[in-house]
């Protein structure tokens, strides 16, 4: 979808709704991009609000619907509970704002599509903040199988694990709020973490069908908290085991990411390109960084911290896809097909699955 | 005296064998006259946080439902309340179903207490008035402890989990010993079927007896903790001193039916996960980086408040 593109004379004018966990990452993006005005935040919190004064947003609404009646932006943010995901689009959608959404788009494919048909009708574009795929070193494995570097890949895996909205050791509270209630999420650890795997997968294999998933707790939860499923890919014929789990204790310098592709001449995995060491990285980062700036150079943001550069890169390729009004390159049709995904192994691992007895 | 045994495996039924075993002198004190022989048992077990029990943590609700059972077929007359409070901030009503433990209740016919908002009794302890939970004042209380290092305390054992039931603070030597001289606990069960001490462990052990005192000796002795550095612990044990404890105390020197040391001697030796909380200096440095660089600030260096 093409749109009217935006004077490239002009900063965008864009919002933030909701100034949650990743919302204040992205706050703080889009305050470090120079052709970006942060016109303004909503945020029901008033934590979050008075957040967002202390880095330099001075306008702030507790409502967004309020906010995109009041404030002229050319887009918006969505980093909100993926329950408001629909109704903040539709109000964008009355104000012509484009919108980049966080993951999951919305908590139900059906919830997705309407969500869609309504951006199109209103001559909107849709980003879906599907980070994982920014990492350098998804990047990089994927770029090494695009060009052949392993051949044919019969067998691949992907796994994210984390400790979700809980707190490790020492414990401190409040407990996780809506990332606990199905209704609200659309799911557990699936659609927090799962949607962004099966993008990975489907932006690198193409299509994938579900063969088999199995979802299970640790604790007595409502939802989920580890999923595991077993794909195909239909284009290159490659099983994939995915897994994800909000159920392990991670440090700060903890990335618990895998991905691997095992090919015919050899192996390609993300492991191999992470940083050895975080705190090493991160030295590394911003030695380079200051080096630049005493160049003149834009630093490269978030550099320290590289799990946090995804989120940076990921708004800035949809606000340029914005100015230039074309569809972004992670847009609305890989977020509908990643809770497509999602949903579709929900129903496989409802199913009830036949055990074989073996005799001895 | 303390008691101890491991269980054959982690399974339900092994562990309901080796509370069934180590149980019995405390059983032995529940049956019996005075405070502890009490209507009413409130068995009280670690729910800080929902930490799964395999990590040492928290304690097994495997272990607390052989509690209940063995109580219920010993004395099927007596109340028995499952009695919670989590750590500060944290919802104990969550935690608790999050951990399992409302299954527990409903199983073995608890009441479950949410002591948070019990309502309270006067008591008063060494001639000073204060108040606990009613529920507890009138009850053979029985601490569960995990059995894990803490950050606040030593480690977190049973007269920490009895402060921390009356709502007191738990590294607080008075308030402990005022919190133990209150409820009078009618014994204790520490499940070291995991433990955490740096890193979590599976020795599959249990510790049990009438006396509050010896039986957090134990378990300090099998975390490497001295008594000495355990808040309240001398009080507590001079205000549940009795004479034929006295006399039981000078004579125990080791735990009956385990060894403690070799058994501590296998366990890991380590300190709490480092808090995620950056350190200051940590985000004073990281400010003058984004100042020197124009790089930005991560949100996740902000202080929780």
């Amino acid at each position: 979808m093409t749109v009217e593109p935006l004077d490239p004379s002009e900063s965008i004018r864009l919002a933030v709704l909701g100034v949650g966990n990743i919302g204040k990452v992205h706050v703080q993006a889009a305050r470090a991009m120079d052709d970006v005005d942060l016109v303004a935040v909503a945020d029901a919190v008033p934590e979050n609000r008075a957040y967002a004064n202390r880095v330099g947003v001075d306008v702030v609404y507790d409502d967004y619907a309020n906010l995109l009646r009041t404030e002229p932006v050319d887009a918006v943010v969505v980093a909100l509970p993926p329950f408001l995901h629909h109704d903040a689009v539709e109000h964008a959608a009355r104000r012509d704002c484009h919108v980049f959404v966080e993951k999951p788009l919305a908590r139900t494919a059906e919830e997705s599509r309407d969500l869609l048909e309504t951006a199109t009708a209103a001559d909107v574009l849709v980003g879906v903040d599907h980070t994982v795929r920014y990492i350098p070193a998804v990047r990089r494995v994927r770029e090494a199988y695009a060009r052949g570097a392993v051949g044919d890949v019969p067998y691949a895996t992907v796994s994210r694990v984390n400790y979700g909205s809980f707190a490790r050791p020492p414990a401190r509270g409040p407990l996780p709020g809506w990332h606990l209630n199905g209704d609200a999420a659309g799911g557990g650890v699936l659609v927090e973490l799962g949607v962004h795997l099966f993008d990975v997968l489907s932006w690198t294999f193409g299509d994938l069908e579900v063969l088999a998933a199995d979802m299970d707790s640790q604790l007595d939860i409502p939802v989920e908290d580890s999923a595991t499923v077993l794909l195909r890919a239909t284009e290159t014929d490659t099983r994939i085991t995915l897994h994800c789990g909000s159920y392990q204790w991670e440090d700060d310098d903890e990335f618990n990411l895998t991905f691997r592709l095992e090919g015919l001449t050899g192996t390609l995995d993300a492991g191999e390109y992470l940083p050895d060491s975080f705190y090493g990285n991160a030295a590394r980062a911003a030695v380079r960084n200051v080096a630049r700036q005493l160049r003149g150079h834009e630093p490269e943001y978030f550099g320290p911290t590289y799990y946090l550069q995804a989120y940076y890169a990921a708004l800035r390729d949809f606000l340029d896809a914005v100015r230039a009004g074309e569809t972004p390159p992670v847009d609305g049709r890989d977020g509908l097909r990643a809770v497509e995904l999602a949903e579709t192994a929900y129903e496989q691992a409802d199913r009830p699955g036949q055990s074989l007895e073996v005799s001895r | 005296m303390t008691r101890g045994t491991q269980a054959r495996s982690l399974d339900a039924g092994d562990v309901g064998d080796a509370v069934a075993t180590v149980a019995e002198p405390l059983l032995d004190a529940l049956a019996g006259d005075g405070s502890a022989g009490a209507d009413r048992v409130a068995v009280v077990p670690d729910v800080h946080y929902p930490y799964h029990p395999s990590t040492g943590m928290t304690t097994n609700p495997a272990v607390v439902g052989a509690l209940f059972s063995v109580l219920a077929s010993r004395r099927p007359d007596v109340e028995r309340v499952l009695a919670v409070r989590s750590g500060p901030a944290v919802d104990t009503r969550r935690t608790v179903g999050y951990l399992g433990y409302d299954d527990v209740a409903d199983t073995h016919g608890a009441d479950v207490a949410v002591l948070d908002d019990a309502p309270p009794t006067d008591v008063e302890t060494s001639g000073e008035a204060g108040a606990v939970p009613a529920v507890l004042s009138d009850a053979a209380v029985v601490p569960v402890p995990s059995a894990r290092i803490d950050g606040s305390v030593p480690l977190f054992g049973c007269l920490a989990l009895l402060a921390r039931a009356t709502g007191a603070d738990p590294a607080n030597a008075s308030s402990v010993a005022k919190a133990v001289e209150a409820v009078d606990p009618g014994g204790a069960l520490v499940d070291a079927t995991y433990t955490f001490t740096g890193e979590p462990a599976r020795p599959r052990a249990l510790l049990a007896g009438d006396d509050v005192a010896t039986v957090e000796d134990a378990l300090a002795r099998l975390l490497g903790v001295d008594t000495g550095a355990i808040p309240g612990f001398a009080a507590a044990a001079r205000v549940t001193e009795t004479a034929d404890r006295s006399a039981r105390r000078s004579a125990a020197s080791s735990v009956d039916g385990l060894d403690v040391d070799g058994l501590a001697a296998t366990l890991p030796e380590g300190e709490l996960p480092a808090s995620t909380e950056p350190h200051r200096l940590v985000r004073a440095g990281y400010r003058l980086y984004t100042w020197v660089s124009g790089d930005v600030y991560p949100p996740q260096l902000e202080a929780d408040g």
